[in-house]
């Protein structure tokens, strides 16, 4: 449920930002597994290939919940130098720490707390991911994904989601998570965009098992003897 | 993946040294009805914690302090306390500081420990101040591993997490090198194998039981045995390997050597060469059931300033656990074989024995914070030496417990 919210938050929010624009072209794009089936959370994102991508219009930071000792949603997108906000949910502590390579990073949420992180501040690229992990629950596995730009949503339960663009041309559209068994985890085509357009992407292998984000026992009391 | 893995973020908040503080705790009370001898506790050769007749008690008030530092460095310190009508005690079990860092990329994680721990031996005992949550009271052999061993020194730690490449399991090995344990090995041979939630505190002694050879070749063993005690300044060290398929289950392989000079003694203490090899288990079986189970099997030696043999004996202890869980309901039955083989020729001094043991538990988790449990104990032992103390060598002790724990 929180996963399918966020998504539909992330969309509706591109939609509303990008309305004051007098011109807006309108994607829908649907996400299909090899035999047809509607895939939710999959990452859709457009790259303008005419010129710079709009900057960052988000105000409210994005939330990430830790929430039943997993991460809420698995999955989040944002545009780079945007505000994420690492909520604890839990009545532990819990140390979020990324694996990147070259840039790992590490804090402690107590129990309650929250803790506040500028996405990308450092070198742009293309796409960049960071998974996410925490030291104290080994089992616990979220992704973020960086963009360059503000043309981005999660399939809903229907295997669609809308992006508005504020400009008719070229585009590049992506589809990325992290268990799309394909190089780079992603998908993607290039269009003009005028105008409505519904463009879906099919999947030629499923998708790999999703991490089972619970521990290993039912009593919350466990030391690590 | 090709990313490149560019630095992507920045952390807002200051940069200082945050140090967290946390504080965990178990308060047990229990009502025990015990149909035994008096208990190996008060120096007798009863093999549970509590004496015949029935007693009202705080079977364990632990407190568990740690400081955490953002640099993955932390401090330990684990308390426990017990009003049990037997042995009224208060006092530290463990103090140390631990460092672990972040998985490395390819997901290799380091952990130090300094200072005074459990050898990581138990698979029962793995929840606040080394209480078990499955039953009250731990097996056998983890009931010994609470009374005569603690590791005082250095323990490395090597972990492979598997998901950062791609595998279904995890694999640890660890290594230890400690001091201050060479008398451990003296009360199980004297008392035998036992069955109890009584952790030894640090400052605690523990009686002698009383058999004929303290008159003699034993006249210079102290009346009350210092599991914690350095004989001969010379380390020991734990070797240990542990493989863990996520929500699936685990296998471990350990070996333990006090290397203790068998034939020096100081203050009364004597210098026990302990050593045991353990493997476990524990697996997930379909319809809520889990399986585990350990075996540990060792030696101990203890001799004259002659080097002549006064205590050499082999020793063996296994448990097997089957659990049924669907919340807020746990029930667990574990049954275990144990023995200790006495080798040696000391005339009042037999170590021999042989005993099976079962045990049924119940837990029933009320709050999220209070847990009720019942538990049987039923455990039939033969020790020959039980004649000196004018008991019965053949004999079978049973205890009903109840007990209301509450977790913070």
């Amino acid at each position: 449920m929180g996963k399918l919210k966020q998504g539909v938050t992330v969309a509706v929010f591109s939609s509303t930002v990008l309305s004051t624009v007098v011109v807006a072209e309108q994607l829908t794009v649907s996400v299909t597994a090899a035999q047809g089936k509607a895939l939710a959370d999959i990452v859709v994102f457009a790259e303008p290939l005419d010129g710079p991508a709009p900057a960052s219009q988000l105000t409210a930071p994005l939330l990430i919940a830790q929430k039943g000792k997993a991460f809420a949603p698995y999955i989040s997108v944002i545009q780079r130098d945007a505000p994420v906000r690492f909520v604890n949910q839990d009545g532990i502590t819990h140390h979020i720490y990324s694996i990147s390579a070259n840039n790992r990073f590490s804090f402690r949420i107590a129990a309650g707390k929250a803790q506040q992180v500028i996405a990308g501040a450092g070198e742009k690229d293309e796409l960049a991911t960071v998974a996410m992990g925490c030291n104290i629950h080994d089992w616990m596995s979220g992704y973020m994904l960086v963009l360059d730009t503000p043309y981005y949503g999660k399939t809903d339960s229907q295997g669609q989601v809308a992006l508005t663009v504020a400009q008719p041309g070229r585009y590049r559209l992506n589809i990325w998570h992290p268990q799309l068994q394909t190089p780079d985890h992603r998908m993607r085509q290039e269009l003009s965009v005028t105008g409505k357009m519904n463009i879906s992407f099919q999947l030629a292998d499923p998708l790999a098992a999703l991490p089972e984000q619970t521990g290993e026992d039912d009593f919350e009391f466990l030391e690590d003897y | 993946m090709k990313y490149t893995w560019l630095p992507l973020i920045a952390l807002v908040a200051p940069p200082v040294q945050a140090v967290e503080a946390d504080l965990a705790g178990i308060l047990d009370l229990r009502y025990s009805v015990t149909d035994g001898i008096d208990s190996y506790v008060n120096g007798g050769l009863g093999k549970f914690r509590y004496n015949d007749g029935d007693q009202l008690s705080i079977a364990q008030a632990g407190l568990a302090g740690k400081l955490v530092w953002d640099n993955n460095l932390s401090l330990h310190a684990v308390a426990n306390g017990y009003l049990d009508g037997v042995e009224d005690g208060l006092g530290l079990t463990e103090v140390y500081l631990k460092y672990r860092t972040l998985p490395s990329a390819g997901g290799l994680r380091q952990g130090l420990r300094l200072g005074i721990f459990y050898p990581a031996i138990s698979l029962e005992n793995n929840a606040t101040a080394w209480s078990t949550p499955n039953t009250l009271t731990p097996s056998t052999m983890n009931s010994w591993v609470g009374e005569e061993l603690r590791s005082t020194g250095l323990e490395y730690t090597a972990e492979w997490l598997g998901r950062f490449s791609g595998r279904p399991y995890d694999l640890k090995l660890q290594g230890s090198v400690f001091v201050r344990n060479d008398p451990a090995g003296a009360e199980l041979s004297w008392h035998g194998w036992m069955q109890s939630s009584r952790q030894t505190l640090l400052h605690e002694k523990l009686p002698v039981q009383n058999m004929p050879a303290r008159q003699t070749v034993l006249s210079k063993q102290a009346a009350f045995s210092d599991p914690f005690h350095e004989d001969d300044d010379r380390p020991g060290y734990t070797l240990s390997g542990e493989v863990k398929f996520p929500r699936k289950g685990l296998l471990q392989l350990g070996w333990f050597d006090n290397r203790a000079i068998p034939y020096q003694q100081t203050n009364g203490q004597y210098g026990w060469r302990t050593r045991f090899g353990w493997a476990g288990f524990r697996w997930k079986l379909p319809g809520r059931f889990s399986l585990s189970g350990q075996v540990m099997q060792g030696d101990t030696l203890m001799q004259k300033p002659s080097r002549e043999d006064v205590v050499n004996n082999d020793y063996r202890s296994g448990w097997l656990a089957l659990s049924w869980s669907a919340k807020p309901h746990r029930v667990t039955g574990r049954v275990e074989e144990f023995s200790v083989t006495d080798n040696d020729e000391t005339w009042g001094d037999n170590n021999d024995e042989y005993g099976k043991a079962f045990t049924l538990a119940y837990r029933y988790q009320l709050q999220k914070n209070w847990f009720l449990l019942s538990e049987f104990n039923w455990l039939q032992s033969t020790r020959g030496g039980r004649m000196y103390e004018n008991q019965p060598v053949d004999l079978v002790e049973r205890q009903l417990q109840f007990a209301s724990r509450y977790y913070f």
